[in-house]
């Protein structure tokens, strides 16, 4: 073999593996990119989960309430109006979040109504409802703080050298992080409520 | 609650034969340990004679004295060491437990099961076997605690690897899967995988939470993300940052069957009584009054008692 010859397969062979090496941390970046993603979207199903357990509260909230506080009809009818648009299943993620934050307003003004109801506050299914609600609360808490680890992980990994250029191919954007709405923060606040 | 409080109702009027017998061994244990001190110096003077005029015998029977002497005051201080001990216990402790808590049961030789203790998943190896005494369970507000001072064996069952105090209490939500919050200064990488390995945790993952003060202090391991953080809300991981510096120690803490666990070295076997001051020292008793009273801050500090969640 003529030394030009040898010069031109050692070429071709080190473009070979340095090819085969860029296409194995192409598909390694490309998987944990794909992991990451799901991981967002299994954590975003979390919320779901809870937000569900919630909205199948308002039913019962509501028939305790009306038992006790007849005149508020208008906030009991907004609030299972806003129920029922929240479990269409072709609502989109969006206008998901912004059901959800009006749904936590009309419950907060539930909440501040039955204030004015004493007997209503006292009684034990009203009790056992705020319960399961602050329980609720909580654990929705804690899936919005997962969702949000998991999608400022997810944000880093794509945006970050040389993931981007394969999160590019794969048409990857960046995720908004779940923000409590100052309408949430007054309004939801459970534990206030009940040591006032 | 306050100390001075309690010394003046229930120990300060306290001048009785208890005191008068930790006296008297007292008044024997320094003689001894004074004769110790001559003779071992007479021995040595009398060594050095004896080289030089070569004849050992008085060196020889004088050698014995300092073990007779140091032998008869370990004597003194354990045999009134048993002779107060449980006394102590039930006059001293007892009512300083009953004034912290409420039911109390104390067992002064027992300790806390071994089984709650590897259940706990906190030390760092398998505990074969444990020693302890000065068992509490006790119930402060909602929340029942039980307590002991334990000291941790591993597979030889003689050494100790871990001496301190170990708190098992009722935790205020609801949980199935296990978190646990090492001290990062107690915590190994290969932790996790041994604790899946062995089975004593279900696919552990290290948990990220967003709380950079406790992320440096603590390194949580957890079956479930989201459950994790259920527990350790962002006003628990405050509270228990603010503990742990407040003990000043390496604490950890786990989350396993609806229990809360806490381990925190301490080297000093609490809640005995000393033969060197008075039995009714005031200095003294507030150091175990302190002790005692840690466990009560930890569940005022920690919110155990708040039961507006589901458990009732």
């Amino acid at each position: 073999m003529s030394v030009g010859l040898g010069i031109f397969v050692a070429i071709v062979s080190i473009i070979f593996i340095v090819l085969f090496l860029m296409a194995i941390i192409g598909v390694f970046i490309r998987n944990s990119l794909v992991r990451k993603r799901n991981e967002v979207e299994n954590t975003y199903a979390g919320i779901s989960v809870q937000l569900k357990k919630r909205y199948d509260l308002i039913p019962n909230l509501v028939s305790v309430v009306q038992k006790y506080a007849q005149h508020e009809k208008s906030i009991l009818e907004e609030i299972t109006k806003l129920r029922s648009q929240a479990l269409d299943k072709n609502i989109d993620n969006n206008n998901k979040v912004d059901l959800d934050n009006k749904i936590s307003k009309a419950m907060g003004n539930v909440l501040m109504t039955v204030e004015n109801y004493p007997i209503l506050k006292a009684s034990d299914s009203f009790i056992a409802l705020q319960r399961s609600l602050n329980e609720i609360e909580a654990q929705l808490s804690a899936s919005r703080r997962y969702f949000n680890t998991a999608v400022t992980e997810y944000n880093n990994a794509i945006q970050v050298a040389p993931n981007n250029f394969i999160a590019d191919i794969m048409h990857l954007t960046a995720k908004n992080v779940f923000e409590i709405s100052e309408t949430e923060k007054q309004n939801i606040d459970v534990k206030k409520l009940l040591n006032s | 609650m306050n100390f001075d409080d309690f010394y003046n109702e229930f120990i300060e009027n306290k001048h009785d034969e208890l005191e008068k017998i930790r006296f008297d061994a007292n008044r024997k244990y320094k003689a001894n340990m004074l004769a110790f001190k001559y003779s071992t110096i007479s021995v040595i003077a009398l060594s050095v004679l004896t080289l030089i005029y070569s004849d050992f015998t008085a060196v020889l029977f004088l050698v014995v004295m300092p073990f007779y002497f140091i032998g008869t005051a370990i004597g003194v201080v354990s045999r009134l060491k048993k002779h107060i001990k449980f006394r102590y216990k039930k006059e001293i402790i007892l009512p300083m437990l009953n004034y912290l808590y409420e039911d109390v049961k104390y067992k002064s030789y027992q300790k806390i099961s071994v089984n709650l203790i590897r259940k706990s998943l906190l030390l760092k190896k398998y505990v074969h076997t444990h020693k302890g005494d000065d068992y509490i369970k006790c119930r402060i507000g909602n929340a029942i605690i039980q307590f002991s001072e334990i000291e941790a064996c591993g597979t030889r069952s003689d050494i100790g690897f871990f001496n301190g105090v170990f708190i098992a209490a009722s935790f205020n939500k609801y949980f199935k899967s296990k978190t646990i919050v090492y001290d990062k200064r107690d915590y190994t990488n290969f932790k996790k995988s041994l604790l899946n390995l062995s089975g004593d945790t279900n696919e552990a993952e290290i948990i990220k939470l967003e709380d950079s003060v406790f992320n440096k202090k603590f390194k949580v391991i957890g079956e479930n993300q989201i459950e994790s953080r259920y527990i350790l809300s962002t006003s628990f991981m405050q509270r228990l940052l603010d503990y742990n510096n407040k003990m000043k120690k390496n604490v950890s803490f786990s989350f396993v069957d609806n229990k809360f666990f806490i381990v925190m070295p301490n080297a000093k076997n609490m809640l005995e009584p000393t033969i060197l001051k008075s039995i009714y020292d005031k200095e003294y008793i507030e150091l175990y009054y302190n002790y005692l009273l840690s466990i009560t801050d930890l569940v005022h500090n920690l919110d155990l008692n708040t039961r507006i969640w589901t458990k009732e």
